[in-house]
């Protein structure tokens, strides 16, 4: 799976659809670092850890 | 977990939703700011700060050196040249774009917030809209496309006023990771998605087709006293207010103050109308057969 | 001259502004007082069915809408002349009663309190004390007075009302609640533990009825010899208020006081009276007597200032002299004083009347009108929730009214608050509504003579006069509710977010 999907596969969760659908407009190189700021900010850096392994 | 930053702005209002979302409980209202991280940047009720203080903030907001991560809205937003300036003598619309555009998170609370409500009700001499709808049209002082930072459009937290559960937690599900899906208008499915009907304690009456003629009488409020909360979307019968009682539990009909379409499309209050959907008048003769049916089996 | 303008003043209901011009004596020479944004409730009241207009007129003021729901519903009520039963008159008191006592506290310690633990006060020797009480959002105080207080008021709104805000009980004919005994004991253990609450945390061991016994001020002055009082917020409060010069802030407004009663007792008496002070001399209300002056604000000009009964709403955004969309209520013609210290000198409260004869009518005694008000109504709820007669009911069945001009006069937490509807055809012809803030924060008149907030702020000597500190202590002390004056305010024309300073 592409990182783009995984990650948009996270957003959905974490927040929910419309979050979802922002990480189509990323690229395939920054949508990791991207969303990990967002749910960093928002959830804190325990759920974060969630991409480090992308 | 990081501080969140909230700015809390009216345009016409009546402060009715600030009012009930600090009567939150279980956390109440303080406790809430604190246990969760979120800095109350600007409240127009509570913030110690005001006049050139408070400008400096908005600046500040503004030029992007302090972060605006969840905005709320509270109040109309009148549209018509002259009516409504305020801080500043800025439109209330300007004000709000440049908020909104800055925001990770943009919610309106209150009807008139998100469609209107009262004030854009005709004449509507204003020109009152919601910040992103206006009655039941999508568009109001943001436009249909505005998107927050997040990628919600504005969720839309209804009520007049809005109850805090619906507010606090809808702010603690970006707190708690835990997704927040929206219905056709914007407003978040979990709370939306019932009727005021489900949980009223006077469904029983309902089912049997027994209505209250006047009030005070014993019966559902719908036919003859015209209570709107079988149309009406919102959890109020399933969550109570004030953690005691509700608009019909205290034998008032539902006015459907939650609805986009508030306060127009639900007159006369207390009057049969003429517009309940059919499917409820099926659906109680249904139930009725149903239950005498049963009656006769047992 | 230096004109400063404070926008926004928050901590109000509604942010305001408020615009003064300081001689080079540092005295306040001219205010004006502004609000913001013009709803327009009154005109889309005309046509609606009166039950309509009341429910919808409710929502003018999410702070007190049970004063605006009652005296809607007493509005209509009075077109025909219509006596509801005792039992909806006791829950219309005891609701509206719960919310002035939250009104009153809310302001006390959230809106007006913070503003004493400015900077400017950080020397002074009981700073901390005012740390403690007043630091918004922070102190554990005000978290108590929010859940002891504040909360369970508003459950016994909503017991009897469905909800807080914009509760539904009050309706044409009586009350929409028919409560069972386990409801009246539930409101009376909440009303309880809130006295207690009081006693205990507010009145720092003191009891409401050793309170009650204090008539004088040098009964006060004896009770502040009581350690435990000195300590408790009243106690703090009334030190605090002479130290730092309360007294002498806002004495300017006019002497004409007005409340329109509040809380019916079993014999027709009231728990505070209605009546009319005018220069010294008491009087009864005659709504006859009331008319409403646009000639500063954003109305079409008329020849005669007219009666509510007849009032009409039609802006003009643009009109010349203009500075405000509130309109100018005149009672005989003369400025008027609403709100808690009016009420208890209508009432000849004789603590709040021999406090006024010492210190004055000013921030102070304003202030401390609204925290007594609230330990006098307390215990009165309680016996009200006691008289409920089940057996008894609380609607009589009400008709339509095909015509009629009705006048609704109620105390709403900052005054006198009168809704005024005129009927046609089972329509609203006109619906009008003056509140307690329309009549404080007016502007000035065709005979130049300005608002009650406006002389309060004129003639002051400011210590700095860059400071707002003062202003806001004046402003704040009537507890204005813009977004309750309906005919709330535009401005001129004036550049986003600047400092503003004129000279």
């Amino acid at each position: 799976m592409a990182k783009k999907e995984k990650c948009k596969e996270i957003m959905v969760k974490l927040f929910g659809p419309a979050t979802g659908n922002l990480v189509d407009s990323m690229s395939e190189d920054d949508c990791v670092a991207k969303c990990k700021d967002k749910v960093s900010k928002f959830l804190g850096e325990e759920k974060a850890k969630v991409f480090d392994n992308l | 977990m990081q501080e969140l930053n909230l700015i809390w702005i009216q345009g016409e209002t009546c402060d009715g939703d600030s009012m009930s979302v600090i009567d939150a409980t279980n956390p109440d209202f303080l406790t809430f700011l604190e246990r969760y991280k979120i800095n109350l940047l600007y409240h127009p009720t509570l913030s110690p700060i005001y006049g050139d203080e408070a400008t400096k903030l908005f600046n500040k907001c503004l030029s992007g050196k302090t972060q605006v991560d969840i905005f709320i809205f509270e109040g109309a937003i009148p549209m018509n040249e002259g009516y409504g300036d305020f801080m500043g003598g800025k439109s209330v619309r300007k004000f709000v774009e440049n908020f909104a555009s800055k925001a990770q998170v943009t919610i309106a609370i209150g009807t008139c917030a998100c469609f209107g409500g009262i004030p854009a009700a005709e004449p509507n001499e204003s020109g009152s809209v919601g910040l992103q709808f206006s009655k039941r049209e999508k568009g109001g002082a943001l436009g249909k496309d505005y998107m927050s930072g997040l990628g919600f459009p504005v969720i839309n937290i209804p009520g007049c006023p809005t109850h805090p559960d619906w507010v606090i937690n809808t702010i603690l599900s970006f707190r708690l990771g835990k997704p927040v899906v929206l219905d056709e208008f914007n407003r978040p499915k979990d709370y939306f998605g019932e009727t005021v009907h489900r949980g009223c304690k006077l469904c029983e009456y309902h089912e049997r087709g027994l209505w209250a003629k006047d009030f005070t009488e014993v019966g559902c409020l719908a036919s003859s006293l015209g209570c709107k909360g079988r149309t009406t979307n919102a959890d109020c019968n399933i969550r109570l207010w004030n953690g005691v009682s509700s608009c019909t539990r205290s034998g008032s009909p539902c006015i459907g103050c939650c609805d986009p379409g508030f306060p127009e499309s639900m007159l006369p209050f207390n009057k049969e109308t003429l517009n309940l959907p059919p499917s409820v008048l099926e659906e109680v003769n249904e139930r009725k057969q149903i239950l005498a049916e049963d009656i006769k089996n047992a | 001259m230096l004109k400063r303008i404070i926008d926004p003043l928050n901590r109000v209901e509604g942010d305001m502004a408020i615009e003064v011009s300081i001689g080079a004596d540092n005295v306040v020479k001219d205010a004006k007082a502004i609000g913001y944004v013009y709803r327009g409730f009154e005109n889309i009241f005309i046509g609606k069915r009166p039950f309509d207009a009341m429910r919808m007129s409710q929502r003018s003021c999410g702070v007190c809408p049970v004063s605006h729901g009652t005296a809607g519903a007493y509005a209509i009520e009075n077109a025909i002349d219509f006596k509801i039963p005792r039992n909806a008159e006791l829950i219309r008191d005891i609701v509206l009663g719960a919310n002035i006592i939250v009104s009153n506290a809310t302001h006390f310690y959230f809106m007006w309190g913070p503003d004493l633990v400015d900077k400017s006060y950080k020397d002074y020797e009981l700073y901390p004390e005012l740390v403690k009480r007043f630091d918004p959002l922070k102190s554990p105080h005000l978290k108590r007075v929010l859940t002891e207080a504040r909360i369970p008021l508003h459950s016994v709104v909503a017991t009897f009302g469905g909800k807080f805000p914009h509760p539904a009980h009050a309706i044409p004919g009586g009350v929409t609640c028919v409560p069972k005994h386990i409801e009246l004991i539930k409101a009376n253990t909440f009303l309880t533990e809130v006295k207690a609450f009081f006693e205990k945390e507010i009145l720092n061991g003191i009891t409401i009825d050793e309170w009650k016994n204090v008539k004088s001020v040098k009964d006060l002055l004896e009770l502040m010899k009581n350690e435990n009082f000195a300590n408790s917020d009243i106690g703090v409060f009334i030190k605090v208020g002479q130290d730092l010069g309360l007294h002498k802030l806002g004495e300017g407004s006019p002497k004409n006081f007005l409340s329109y009663g509040f809380g019916f007792n079993s014999d027709g008496s009231m728990l505070f009276k209605r009546g009319l002070v005018e220069n010294g001399k008491y009087k009864t209300v005659d709504p006859k007597m009331i008319t409403e002056d646009t000639s500063k604000s954003y109305y079409e000009n008329e020849k005669n200032a007219r009666n509510p009964v007849d009032g009409i709403t039609k802006p003009s955004v643009n009109k010349k002299g203009a500075y405000t969309w509130i309109k100018a209520p005149r009672y005989n013609g003369k400025v008027i004083e609403a709100g808690p210290l009016a009420r208890n000198i209508v009432n000849k409260d004789p603590l709040i009347m021999d406090l006024v004869k010492t210190f004055g009518v000013n921030t102070f005694t304003r202030t401390l009108a609204r925290l007594h008000e609230c330990l006098l109504i307390l215990p009165k709820l309680i016996e009200w929730v006691d008289e409920i007669d089940l057996s008894k009911p609380f609607y009589h069945p009400f008709p339509e009214i095909a015509e009629g001009v009705g006048i609704g006069l109620v105390e709403a937490p900052r005054g006198a608050l009168g809704h005024f509807v005129k009927i046609k055809d089972e329509k609203c012809l006109s619906y009008q509504i003056i509140t307690p803030t329309t009549w404080n924060c007016s502007p000035t008149d065709s005979k130049k003579e300005h608002g009650a907030v406006e002389q309060a702020l004129m003639g002051v000597k400011l210590k700095d006069k860059n400071s707002s500190i003062e202003l806001a202590h004046i402003v704040r002390g009537f507890d204005p509710c813009i977004s309750c004056s309906i005919h709330a305010i535009g401005n001129e024309k004036k550049p986003l977010f600047v400092s503003r300073v004129m000279n």
